[in-house]
């Protein structure tokens, strides 16, 4: 991992393929599991979700009774809360928790899925016989016992959220209002938006393996809003990571304060660029946008499997050029997108997409690893326990190339850099992608000129990736609360880049006479 | 049903009465939809989804809040109406909800 962590930009993201702001045997019987010992000591997981091995065991036998090429059994508690700070008052408050239990059945091309909120035997038991209906053989061989792997370390904290009340909370949304306010005259209203929360994960896979993992998450977001005569403008900033509350230091949230201000007040001197081709720059971190929708989603195995990704015959063939290396990496440290263990129980690590502009490996999940005959990438992500997993995306980036920023801009005639983004989609098929650039810069005979504002930029994403003709040694990823929404689930995702020349792109901006 | 879950929406009244909050209406539901989908004569489709839920609305020092949860263990269910509770308070007064004795009903709570 050469990236280097940027501790303050970010954008709000709120996410189909969208990413916005503000995932054997078979044979003979099985015995009662209710007779069979506990083969380990129960972990704290087990007790929180008040089962043991042998309550496991029976389920997942119970699932498995006609057939099974995998088959897991889900657990989570997901508790998250939210507060909004508008015109110095407390405007909204919410908590929310979520406990259930999904069990999964996967027997060659279907699935059997089942979830209950209801962890009681009789009720996970009814789930799983459902859930088992798909199939319609005999009875696969379960585990009589479920073996703990080791617990992740990329996101330990200390204090858990659950112990952090409204009236720690309070006092950072007021500061971050404050500074906002105070930075200068033309700042109207300041809106804080908070959200911490805390998941527990437990999963049993048919192979017998048991997995734990304790996921937080932190999120803040200020928007700014700012008059000068008749114009009123509007901008933004949000930090978010798998994060403790002491990780909510001053310095952390003034940066991110001055960026939604500067971001907001260089707008009263933005215009929008002319429209049409032109070269465009992508800046070093939030521009990571464009290998999430444009790339990234094409590399989800389960496109590929079903042939509809344009990616789906270019496997060991040059996509871009061989300076070009993108990568998507779970096991980074506090990363929104990070994780230990993806929602299958397979170890979550670093998968190289595109090496050296060669196409290297799709993001798998078990059901699609399986029919590539690969292991999988430690990519099957799910929402929740309602769900069953896909394919997708942790923190996606690009890694350095062989080029400075300076050179970058110097070699541009006239075209845009694109700083900071609102959304993006990506019709996911063809590879076609938008992206709405709030801010941005002129480049003219080789040198930053103005600020610009509110463009479109429009492309294919195959398209562009052969297009990125020079890349920056000066990658990052981006710290704002990235949400990837993609067949109705949303997981929190990281993206990155480094500053990178896109040698043509459809620029939507204005028309000049 | 190991849970009674009346029991347990009468606990959550006492809880947020105890917590500071002057009325507190709580809801209790579980329910289980169950799915199979057939394509000539073969099952194609099985879903079973089980939910239950406890929703309460707090009214305290003329503020007002709703919050939910699928998790009715004894213990957490009483730290969460805590912060339900305490999170009420933070906002700010809503003038322009009456906390008359008819003021909340169960049925209005959304999951």
């Amino acid at each position: 991992m050469t990236i280097k962590r940027r501790d303050f930009l970010g954008t709000v993201a709120a996410g189909s393929a969208i990413v916005t702001m503000p995932g054997f045997l078979s044979g003979c019987g099985v015995q009662s599991a209710t007779t069979i010992a506990s083969a380990t000591p129960e972990n704290p997981f087990m007790e929180w979700f008040g089962v043991d091995q042998a309550v496991i065991v029976r389920v997942m036998s119970e699932l498995t009774s006609r057939g099974a090429d995998a088959a897991d059994l889900y657990f989570q508690h997901a508790r998250n809360n939210s507060l909004t700070l508008e015109d110095g008052v407390v405007s909204s408050a919410n908590s929310d928790v979520q406990q259930g239990v999904g069990l999964r059945v996967v027997i060659g091309e279907q699935t059997g899925y089942a979830f209950t909120e209801d962890l009681t035997m009789p009720s996970m038991l009814a789930a799983a016989r459902t859930a088992a209906a798909i199939a319609t053989g005999t009875q696969t061989v379960a585990p009589q016992s479920f073996n703990p792997l080791a617990t992740g370390n990329l996101y330990t904290t200390t204090v858990p959220w659950a112990k952090v009340g409204v009236e720690q909370k309070l006092p950072v949304m007021k500061f971050i209002e404050q500074q906002a306010k105070s930075k200068d005259p033309a700042i109207e209203k300041v809106a804080v938006y908070w959200a911490d929360g805390d998941e527990r994960v437990m999963i049993a896979t048919l192979e017998g393996k048991l997995v734990t993992d304790h996921r937080p998450m932190a999120r803040v977001t200020v928007v700014v809003t700012a008059k000068k005569g008749d114009e009123t403008q509007t901008g933004y900033s949000n930090i978010a990571a798998r994060e403790e509350f002491s990780w909510f230091s001053q310095e952390r949230l003034s940066t991110m304060v001055d960026e939604a201000v500067d971001r907001t007040l260089i707008q009263f001197e933005a215009t929008r660029p002319p429209a049409g081709e032109m070269p465009v720059i992508l800046a070093a971190g939030a521009s990571g946008i464009l290998l999430h929708e444009a790339i990234g989603h094409g590399m989800e195995a389960d496109f590929n499997r079903k042939g509809t990704s344009i990616y789906s015959d270019m496997m060991g063939k040059k996509v871009a050029e061989p300076f070009v290396t993108v990568v998507d990496q779970a096991d980074i440290p506090n990363e929104r997108g990070a994780l230990n263990y993806d929602d299958e129980g397979n170890k979550a690590g670093r998968t190289v997409m595109v090496e050296n502009g060669i196409l290297k490996s799709y993001l798998h999940d078990q059901i699609s690893a399986k029919q590539y005959d690969l292991k999988p990438t430690g990519s099957g992500r799910r929402q929740s326990y309602r769900y069953a997993p896909m394919p997708r995306m942790s923190c996606t980036f690009m890694e350095d190339g062989p080029h400075t920023k300076g050179e970058i801009i110097a070699a541009v005639d006239r075209g845009i850099i694109c700083e900071t983004y609102t959304n993006g989609q990506v019709q996911i098929g063809a590879g076609d992608y938008t992206f709405y650039v709030k801010n941005g810069w002129l480049v003219e005979a080789g040198k930053v000129t103005a600020p610009i504002k509110d463009v479109n930029i429009i492309g294919n994403g195959p398209e562009s990736l052969k297009r990125i003709t020079m890349v920056a040694n000066d990658a990052r990823l981006d710290t704002g609360g990235w949400t990837c929404g993609k067949n109705g689930q949303s997981v929190p995702v990281s993206q990155g880049i480094p500053t990178v020349l896109v040698s043509s792109m459809t620029v939507g901006g204005e028309n000049v006479s | 049903m190991s849970v009674d879950l009346t029991n347990r929406a009468l606990e959550a009244i006492e809880l947020a009465k105890a917590a500071g909050a002057d009325e507190v209406a709580a809801s209790i539901r579980q329910s289980r939809d169950v799915t199979f989908e057939y394509r000539d004569g073969a099952l194609e489709k099985v879903k079973d989804t089980t939910s239950q839920g406890l929703g309460i609305q707090v009214f305290a020092a003329g503020r007002y809040s709703s919050h939910q949860t699928t998790d009715l263990n004894a213990a957490r269910l009483k730290s969460f109406v805590a912060e339900a509770v305490a999170i009420t308070k933070a906002l700010e007064p809503d003038e322009f909800r009456k906390n008359h004795s008819r003021g909340i009903v169960p049925g209005q709570t959304r999951y």
